[in-house]
């Protein structure tokens, strides 16, 4: 029976549901070493000086390590990253001093201890105010940090870390052609990952020198490149170990905990040191998901054809860079949302503020660039009075158009958006314009929204598989995805066992990821690894089976085309009962006189994507990503309209997924996909005070979804399949979020009769619009 | 984990726990009452409080007194929230604790600990002090034990001396006969600190309101009583009860005064309608 | 009166053991039950009391670890995920697909559990309001809804 299309068991559950599956912090060592950071309580600031006087003659303190310490700046993109601040600081919340002790109470009163002095600097607040020409300097070497992966365009003596241009047609032409035109500027807050396990890492450097890595990360790979690369240790003896992580959301594919930990390490001889974000730390020192600013002006024929679209992105990076250059690429290139438009004008700013710096999150700054997009298109439909469904429907991207970047898609590239948008006109029942009232001062509304998303990976990413087999016959998987939640280990077995028509119960996948033994997967990010590691393991199990069947071409005295495998067994395709156990082959045969041939079979299978290439910096013009998945996404709301308080009713999402690999692993990441974006709607937001410190450090204050405050979810996929994937599936790990907080706003705003054009939407944020539109 | 030590003490009697206090105090250190401990475990947690010994006094037989008792209702102060909901005695009571904190919070949650922490919401209060003239309580410290009316006990904050600890709340049994009803408002979440929360009885044709979240601490006015009771619309009534509450409304994170203003009328005006049909 | 003043060694009753710890008496039952017994099914998310991750069964009421000392738990019965062995209710969580990263999952299966035992008749409006205590960032609560509800319906009929 095939695997492909059934809701296996995630591979892990068993463990998850007794207690067994061990995280990062659950493994402890006695005899490790804690340490703790202290951390700044300014957001911009110059140090005049550190005190660790008193906190270095405290009880079980080892060693404290401060930025004078470390000449060293970090960044994936641009190195403009002290690991510890150094002369100044530039977030609340920023490390300023590392210390190591015997114990965890010992390390943290140590690092209460430590006193700093500040001379403070003005705070910027926001990307708009960043761009000022009197804004404050909040990077006053930018022209001197080192680029490690173009491209980026720092503009030194300003607070502009990155500039990306987009240039498609003629926008003179696209104006002349329009007859309506639309204009709306949003405002969108940082969010947090708020992954439930915190992040950690833990560092041990031996005397031969191998620096042993045990880290929440899904990166591994690009935790021992970048440690190998900053402390000049070759990368074989950085070995980093990714057990089990407790939820990621892109949050845990930056490296900083790693550097850290090997400091603290390094400053007590290489003992095994242990580093915990607490909670606090986690929302305020790790990096957040970025938000942003936008101005975006659509320009329509009277019959709602879309004819230009003009975008500027101000991307609040927070103090330092980290991905968001690659991020603000990412925003650009699918800038216009899933529509055909033939003249394009977009800018994207990367801004440094005195924020906490940002990192991917979950739909790579495609969930706050789709809320722009999606809120400008509604404003549009008012504008001609169309249906917004219709609309969307109208100027949905076709196979044969391009995209923003010059792309010309197909459809195994892109996938059915036509499709998506008729299921969807059939969930939402009634036409998502209209507004019908419940009650004297309840009324219900829909707000629609389309989404898309590419990968945006390196134009050489690529993954690995490795396949063994036990004596009895069964497998063991080796990849380098990390497993966060997304399935990812299950998908590969079910991918393996139908490559091989085995059960799935005979496919052992590692979990745990080891950069020693296991092959290297560039990130598990961007949705790329059902793709990437799909295609490596079909590799490494085509290898397999050709390696089967060239021993058992000799041992059943045939040409090995004439064989096939299935069920663990390698058998002659006209005549199966003519065949060979896995069990007595893939550990050599042996004769019945006792020789033996052939070895142990090996798969080895292995993936790079191809044909990408980096944006052209003059026009943005190049190919971002292999393939796009698309969807429709729509929220029905009941408003009270004299207080703004709400229910949200339902919540839709039609995706085109290729095909359906793990259906409940595929429904179960849409709707978790779902509720965060409704989280970011409602009420999610990292907010900061009038001196830039951060206030929602705890979960008391960063209020995510909780039990019953969901909706209906209702999810359907569409099947297109994406020729060159692993039986046709499409990346979905992140898209439930994207058009969600969209769709929430546009339901909102139809409801409420005003326009909500930032984030979260709170009722009170409603009710005050209200009573201005009144005024 | 907590970084600093102390010392964990749980007393059997009240006499015990007065005792110890006492001694710890004597020899130059400090101790505090301990009661469901989810305030202080995360206060210490970062480090915002500090005390060398803390003593449980939650399960000393008197502080988990839940029961009727001639005219009165007696609660423990040890008694957690989600008992007195369980149990409850007093509805009113049970619907101003149930929205405190989570469920899984409110088995933890000691009446004494709500009153006596230092969050300013101190929602529990707000049922005794609509009954203020007809509840007591009984505290106990190095002088024995006082039998204080709540009006002197508890004005926003717990008044004690130094030393002492709340042992129980007494409420005349009529006041869970009364027409009530507690309201709390949000800023969008059902788990989430109030933007106000207002509790309301009836008794007779007089109204009586005690609100929490709106200015610092939770407060009652008589002012306010008597407008709500008076003969005006229910609109009238709530927007002229508001307009008594003067400047220092709350302006937090949760909400701005401007909206709590909005939302507290309109909550009034509602629960005047609920409870005069 | 009990007094624990400095590390020592204390009883505790964990999963119908009686288990020896030496905890400081600061430590709250979560540190413990982690470091000193390796009961890591108990999560810490928050220590805050929010999040509900590091939640045991404590005297069949649902309390959140991390909000608890040690010392207070001595003479207490202590179920964590640990002691829950071919439960339904895990069943119900699997089949459901009720977690994805599963660092949530052990307080929703203790929190789960204390429901069942407490009130196997409740509605779902109980439910919900006893699983609020605990947050997911992965699902989108109704698998977990979906999971508990199963198993309280089959009880019910
Ligand atoms: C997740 C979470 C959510 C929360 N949400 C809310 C909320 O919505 N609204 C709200 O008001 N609070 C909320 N809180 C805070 C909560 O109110 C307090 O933590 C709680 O009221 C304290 O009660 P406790 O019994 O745990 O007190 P403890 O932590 O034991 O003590 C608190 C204070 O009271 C003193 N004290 C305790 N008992 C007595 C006594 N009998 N006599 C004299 N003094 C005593 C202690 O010395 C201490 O100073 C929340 C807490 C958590 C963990
Ligand atoms: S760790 Fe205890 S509630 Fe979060
Ligand atoms: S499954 Fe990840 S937090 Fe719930």
């Amino acid at each position: 029976m095939s695997t492909i299309g059934q809701s296996v068991r995630r591979t892990e559950a068993p463990n998850k549901v007794t207690g067994r599956a061990k995280y990062n912090a659950d493994t402890h060592v006695p005899g490790t070493l804690w340490a703790h950071l202290a951390v700044s309580s300014e957001a911009h600031a110059k140090i005049l000086g550190i005190d660790r006087d008193n906190a270095m003659t405290m009880a079980g303190v080892k060693a404290i390590v401060t930025g004078d310490d470390v000449s060293l700046l970090c960044g994936e993109v641009l190195e403009d990253r002290p690991p510890l601040a150094k002369s100044k600081v530039r977030y609340y919340g920023e490390p300023i001093a590392l210390v190591v002790a015997t114990g965890e109470a010992e390390a943290i009163l140590a690092a209460l201890a430590i006193q700093v002095d500040y001379q403070k600097l003005p705070v910027v607040h926001t990307p708009l105010e960043a761009m000022s020409s009197d804004a404050p300097l909040i990077h006053e070497d930018l022209g001197h940090y080192v680029i490690a992966q173009p491209p980026i365009s720092p503009q030194p003596g300003t607070n502009i870390a990155d500039v990306v241009k987009l240039r498609k047609g003629d926008m003179n032409v696209g104006w002349k052609s329009s007859a309506v035109s639309i204009e709306g500027n949003f405002t969108l807050p940082s969010i947090d990952h708020a992954a439930m396990e915190t992040r950690s890492a833990k560092v041990e450097i031996l005397h031969d020198g191998r620096v042993i890595v045990h880290t929440t990360t899904q990166a591994p790979f690009e935790v021992q490149k970048l440690l190998s690369q900053y402390f000049g240790i070759k990368q074989g003896k950085v070995i980093v170990n990714a057990p089990l992580v407790g939820g990621a959301f892109g949050g845990k594919a930056t490296v900083q905990l790693e550097i850290l930990a090997y400091l603290a390490s390094k400053a007590v001889g290489g003992r095994l040191v242990q580093l915990v974000n607490s909670r606090e730390q986690d929302f305020k020192t790790s990096p957040v998901g970025t938000g942003l600013q936008a101005k975006i002006k659509l320009g329509a024929t009277r019959q709602g054809k879309l004819t230009a679209a003009e975008l500027t992105f101000w991307v609040d990076v927070g103090a330092y860079t980290d991905s968001s250059p690659r991020m603000a690429r990412a925003i650009t290139s699918d800038c216009t949302g899933p529509y055909r438009v033939d003249h394009v004008h977009c800018d994207t700013y990367c801004l440094y503020t005195n924020h906490t710096y940002a990192t991917a999150y979950r739909g790579f700054g495609h969930m706050p660039m789709t809320f722009c997009i999606e809120r400008a298109m509604d404003k549009l439909a008012n504008a001609l009075s169309i249906d917004p469904l219709q609309l969307r429907r109208l100027n949905a991207i076709q196979p044969g158009q391009t995209t923003p970047t010059g792309v010309t898609l197909n459809l195994s590239r892109l996938g059915n958006l036509d499709a998506c948008i008729d299921r969807m006109n059939d969930l939402v029942t009634k036409p998502p314009g209209q507004v019908t009232r419940v009650a004297p001062h309840r009324v219900r509304a829909t707000g629609v929204s389309c989404f898309w998303k590419t990968s945006s990976s390196p134009p050489d990413a690529s993954s690995g598989a490795i396949i063994t087999f036990n004596q009895e016959g069964s497998m063991n998987l080796s990849t380098g995805t990390v497993e966060f939640g997304a399935g990812t280990k299950t998908t590969s077995a079910q991918i393996l066992a139908e490559r091989m028509d085995m059960s799935i119960e005979d496919i052992h996948v590692h979990t745990h990821i080891n950069t020693k033994v296991d092959p290297e997967h560039w990130k598990t990010v961007a949705s790329l690894s059902t793709f990437m590691v799909g295609r490596a393991v079909l590799d490494a199990a085509d290898d397999a089976i050709s390696q089967l069947k060239s021993l058992a071409a000799v041992v059943l005295r045939c040409a090995p085309t004439d064989l096939a495998v299935g069920q663990g067994r390698v058998f002659i395709k006209d005549d199966p009962t003519m065949n060979v156990a896995f069990k007595d082959i893939v550990h050599g045969y042996q004769y019945p006189e006792g020789n033996a041939i052939g070895g142990q079979v090996i798969g080895r299978g292995t993936y790079i994507v191809r044909h990408l290439s980096p944006l052209n910096p003059d026009d943005g013009q190049g190919r971002p990503g292999p393939a796009w998945t698309v969807g429709c996404q729509a929220v029905e709301v009941e408003l009270d309209t004299s207080d703004g308080t709400y229910e949200i009713l339902r919540a839709m999402t039609v995706v085109d997924i290729g095909r359906l690999i793990n259906p409940k692993g595929a429904l179960g990441m849409v709707m978790g996909g779902m509720c965060q974006g409704l989280g970011y709607g409602s009420r999610e937001a990292v907010r900061y005070d009038a001196l830039g410190r951060l206030v929602t450090d705890q979960f008391r204050t960063y209020r995510t979804m909780r039990m019953g405050e969901q909706p209906n979810y209702q999810v359907d996929f569409i099947e297109t399949p994406q020729i060159d994937a692993p039986y046709g599936a499409r990346a979905v790990g992140e898209h439930g979020v994207l058009a969600i907080p969209s769709a929430l706003a546009n339901a909102l705003a139809r409801a409420a009769g005003v326009e909500i054009d930032s984030l979260p939407a709170t009722p009170e944020a409603i009710w005050r619009l209200g009573t201005e539109v009144q005024a | 984990m907590i970084p600093f030590s102390f010392e964990y003490h749980r007393a059997d009697s009240l006499e015990e726990a007065a005792l110890v206090y006492q001694q710890i105090q004597a020899s130059g250190q400090k101790p505090i009452y301990y009661g469901g401990g989810t305030e202080i475990l995360t206060m210490a947690r970062l480090a915002q409080i500090h005390f060398d010994a803390v003593i449980d006094i939650k399960q000393i037989p008197q502080c988990q007194r839940l029961e009727r008792a001639d005219d009165a209702i007696v609660f423990g102060a040890g008694v957690s929230l989600d008992r007195i909901g369980q149990a409850n005695l007093w509805p009113l009571l049970s619907q101003a604790g149930a929205r405190v904190a989570d469920h899984s919070v409110r088995c933890k949650i000691t009446l004494g600990g709500n009153l006596a922490g230092t969050l300013p919401y101190r929602e529990v209060a707000l049922p005794f002090m609509l009954f203020s003239s007809d509840a007591h309580g009984l505290v106990f410290g190095p002088g024995g034990s006082r039998d204080v009316p709540f009006k002197e006990l508890f004005n926003g904050q717990l008044n004690l001396r130094p030393g002492e600890f709340l042992v129980e709340l007494r409420v005349a049994q009529f006041a869970a006969e009364v027409p009530a009803l507690s309201v709390k408002k949000t800023r969008l979440d059902w788990v989430d600190y109030p933007l106000f929360t207002v509790a309301m009885v009836r008794v007779n044709s007089e109204i009586r309101v005690a609100f929490s979240g709106v200015t610092g601490c939770p407060f009652i006015s008589d002012a306010i009583n008597r407008t709500l009771s008076a003969a005006a619309s229910w609109d009238d009534r709530a927007q002229s009860a508001v307009a008594h509450i003067s400047d220092s409304v709350v302006d937090d994170l949760h909400g701005s005064a401007k909206y709590r203003r909005f939302l507290l009328t309109r909550t009034l005006a509602d629960m005047l309608a609920k409870i005069e049909e | 009166m009990f007094s624990y003043t400095t590390r020592q060694s204390l009883i505790l009753q964990v999963n119908q053991d009686a288990l020896t710890v030496t905890p400081r008496p600061s430590d709250t039952l979560l540190y413990t039950l982690r470091q000193e017994l390796g009961f890591t099914g108990a999560k810490p998310g928050c220590e805050n009391g929010d999040c509900g991750a590091c939640t045991v069964i404590f005297d069949n009421l649902p309390l959140k670890s991390c909000l608890m000392l040690t010392a207070e738990a001595v003479g207490h019965e202590i179920t964590t995920v640990e002691g829950l062995h071919h439960t339904a209710l895990q069943d119900a969580f699997m089949d459901h697909w009720a977690f994805q990263c599963g660092y949530c999952t052990s307080g929703f299966l203790t929190t789960a559990h204390a429901l069942l035992t407490r009130h196997p008749d409740a509605d779902r409006q109980t439910m919900v309001e006893w699983l609020r205590s605990n947050l997911c960032r992965c699902t989108g609560y109704q698998e977990i809804g979906d999971a508990v509800w199963s198993v309280l319906q089959a009880r019910q009929t």
